[in-house]
């Protein structure tokens, strides 16, 4: 019986110290356990950028480079411009009534409503 | 009349054909060609050789192996963080590194990321499929002693069609247990650009 008593009482010895492993180093925090227990939550959701890169990039402002896409941004609107403006047009057309032209402003190339199909020579 | 007709024929034609086709050239890697001036092949490895040098000639390399009693260290690579105005993928030069710690037996590495939750994952799977004698067990990897992590950063200057561009490399190694800084590496490149 006393051998049993012995035996169990090593056990839990063990199992003590095994459990309590982590606090033998007399100068650790006592309150490790609160960090411990937030980054065991986090901890799956930072580690999968592990060896990755992420792509904070900012715009840096090149005065080149603003000017051609200014340049595009401005082909892009009358051409837009012009495809709408042909559109809207050929739209009233009801062979009675067309708005195409009231005689204030004369047709160019880029107002004609057949812009984008004929062009003037 | 007839023949000089057939003369321009054919050297239309050919001018035609030969403008139309794409040429591609295999180059060395290691060969300086810059195009438009952003990030590219050069100076990923221009950084990859500088960090590579400073990582392992380093004193915290020869620290760690006579504190340790001749052990080498393990590492395991964090992220990178680009903050430079251009896309810059660090794991080309990061991957150099990486292999520069294997080939040269100084420095041990672990899987990390998206490879390593693959890895759990197939060990999670051998778990129920594979014969016990081949099945490898949960809870028997190897613990990092530093992590790798960086950032990129980078300055530009611009006026008309003069520019001068400035990358900034850091890559930091840090002791997992204390969060001490043990080497900090950096390659600087700064190029001007006139358009």
């Amino acid at each position: 019986m006393k051998k049993t008593f012995t035996l169990c009482m090593a056990l839990l010895a063990l199992y003590s110290a095994n459990s309590f492993a982590q606090i033998i180093n007399a100068d650790q925090n006592p309150n490790y356990a609160v960090s411990k227990a937030k980054y065991m939550q986090l901890a799956d959701s930072i580690n999968q950028y592990h060896a990755t890169t992420l792509q904070n990039t900012y715009k840096a402002y090149d005065w080149y480079q603003a000017k051609q896409e200014r340049r595009n941004d401005r082909i892009t609107f009358r051409r837009q411009l012009r495809m709408q403006r042909a559109k809207n047009n050929l739209q009233f057309n009801n062979g009675w009534y067309h708005n195409w032209n009231n005689g204030f402003y004369p047709y160019t190339q880029f107002n004609s409503p057949l812009y984008p199909f004929f062009r003037w020579p | 009349m007839k023949k000089i007709f057939t003369y321009s024929l054919v050297i239309i034609i050919t001018c035609l054909t030969t403008a139309c086709n794409r040429h591609v050239t295999r180059i060395d890697p290691t060969e300086q060609k810059d195009i438009s001036g952003s990030w590219n092949n050069t100076d990923s490895r221009l950084t990859a050789e500088q960090l590579t040098d400073d990582v392992l000639k380093a004193a915290w390399l020869t620290n760690f192996i006579q504190a340790k009693a001749g052990q080498k260290p393990v590492v395991i690579c964090g992220f990178v963080d680009n903050k430079s105005h251009e896309h810059i993928e660090a794991e080309t030069f990061i991957k150099d590194l990486e292999q520069a710690f294997i080939k040269t037996q100084k420095v041990r590495l672990v899987q990390a990321g998206k490879k390593r939750e693959e890895l759990r994952a197939e060990r999670a799977d051998q778990q129920t499929n594979a014969a016990v004698s081949t099945m490898k067990k949960f809870g028997l990897e190897v613990g990092a002693d530093y992590i790798l992590q960086g950032s990129v950063n980078s300055i530009v200057d611009a006026h008309k069609r003069k520019k001068v561009v400035y990358y900034q490399v850091n890559l930091e190694l840090t002791d997992m247990q204390t969060n001490e800084v043990v080497w900090i590496g950096d390659k600087k490149i700064a190029k001007y650009i006139k358009n």
